[in-house]
């Protein structure tokens, strides 16, 4: 890498003549650096930008900026409050150092499919706002690290919808802490006295990009939760993933542990209503 | 491109000249030669690298050297005071935590941020604030020791 800038306003993206790429926390660029690709690129530091740190609780919002850290995901409690499979997500990601360098806005960029906080993104109807445009998440993603960005469009902030629900994340990976996930679910849904409401499910690292899985929101929608509603559920939802065997696991492993997931999250707040 | 860059390290100010893409690792060993901090997989998984910056423990192979301009560092080097171990250090020489000792600095560094967040991290916490530290050796068990028995 050869070339280097920083900036330290929003307003001076519009300074920029040459295409870069941006640079927040690093985590997954540098790997790439250590490897020998990305030498030509010209880089473009972020990370001074104090506007896209900061987290606005808004009337009906959540409006997170690009840069906020997993670590602040994790401390701030209004995730928690109000975004917590995302909060779920964030206490699985990486390893504490690497929480506290990477941000929400490079997850989202690097467009991984197995990207821990881009499920929950999806269940909880969040919107990526860029200098340019806002455009729903489920709109967002192309393929494996492809994304509708255009040369030096920037992901500022990233909008919650507040309304109360539940929602959960789950993974799997090899091992506790930096597991790259093989499989990941989030859950969100209302309950009402039993019965679940506004069902949307998302399945990591089983797809080109983090997928809905449609048939299985649609047969839990208005469903009383049961052993044998959850036992159902967990069989569409492996019937609906599409992996691929890659050197992290086998295709038919990663159907049948994204049933079980989702299985073990429903299993969970079951418990919690009996 | 060169850049010239100030690290306050250990507080010691320091102004050097680094390429775009020297990690911050890199300058600390090459340049500054404190070669406490140690370089293992320099991508992020092992945590021998790790290093305190601004307050908060990070895996100096993971940062730039030019986004560390500014900043302050803590490395191994900056942990004892005055020629003085501190308690974990001891603690470590006690429980017999050390074998091999390349993984042994950058668990100290990210023990020492711990215990400055919080005074007695409970079993749980301590190996959540060491995930992803890797000991080759699998000398886990007295790190943990070591660590609880300050902490106690």
């Amino acid at each position: 890498m050869e070339k280097f800038i920083k900036i330290s306003k929003l307003a001076d993206l519009k300074k920029i003549k040459n295409p870069v790429k941006f640079l927040a926390g690093g985590t997954d660029i540098y790997p790439l650096l250590k490897d020998g690709f990305l030498e030509n690129e010209f880089f473009c530091d972020i990370s001074g930008i104090k506007e896209l740190k900061e987290t606005k609780i808004k009337k009906d919002v959540l409006e997170i900026g690009a840069l906020v850290t997993f670590s602040d995901v994790i401390e701030n409690p209004v995730f928690k409050k109000y975004a917590n499979a995302l909060y779920e997500s964030a206490l699985v990601m990486g390893s504490p150092q690497i929480r506290n360098r990477a941000t929400l806005g490079g997850n989202i960029a690097n467009a991984s499919p197995s990207g821990d906080s881009i499920p929950p993104l999806f269940v909880l109807k969040a919107k990526i706002k860029t200098n340019l445009r806002t455009v729903d998440i489920d709109r967002f993603f192309m393929g494996p690290k492809k994304t509708i960005l255009k040369k030096n469009e920037l992901i500022t902030r990233i909008i919650i919808p507040k309304e109360q629900k539940e929602s959960y994340f789950m993974k799997v990976g090899p091992r506790k802490a930096l597991a790259i996930s093989k499989v990941s679910v989030a859950m969100a849904f209302k309950m009402q006295k039993g019965v679940l409401k506004d069902v949307r499910v998302a399945l990591g690292a089983v797809g080109p990009t983090v997928l809905r899985a449609k048939k299985t929101e649609d047969f839990l929608e208005g469903k009383h939760l049961s052993d044998r509603i959850i036992k159902k559920a967990g069989e569409i939802v492996s019937s609906e993933a599409m992996p691929i065997d890659d050197f992290r696991s086998l295709a038919v492993y990663r159907r049948k542990v994204a049933g079980s997931i989702l299985e073990k999250i429903l299993e969970g707040r079951l418990k919690w209503v009996r | 491109m060169k850049h010239k860059i100030n690290l306050n390290v250990n507080g010691e100010k320091h102004s050097i000249e680094v390429e775009s893409h020297h990690t911050l690792l890199y300058a600390i060993r090459e340049i500054l030669h404190l070669t406490g901090t140690k370089k293992g997989c320099g991508e992020g998984e092992c945590g021998a690298c790790t290093v305190i910056m601004d307050g908060v423990p990070v895996r100096s192979c993971l940062v730039l050297a030019v986004e560390a301009d500014g900043k302050d560092i803590t490395t191994i080097e900056g942990i004892a005071k005055d020629g003085k171990l501190t308690k974990v250090q001891e603690a470590f020489i006690e429980a017999g935590a050390i074998q091999c000792g390349f993984c042994t600095p950058g668990f100290i560094v990210a023990i020492e941020a711990l215990l400055k967040k919080k005074k007695n991290p409970k079993r749980s916490e301590i190996i959540e604030a060491l995930g992803g530290h890797l000991c080759r050796c699998t000398g886990y068990e007295a790190i943990l020791k070591a660590i609880e028995k300050i902490s106690k």
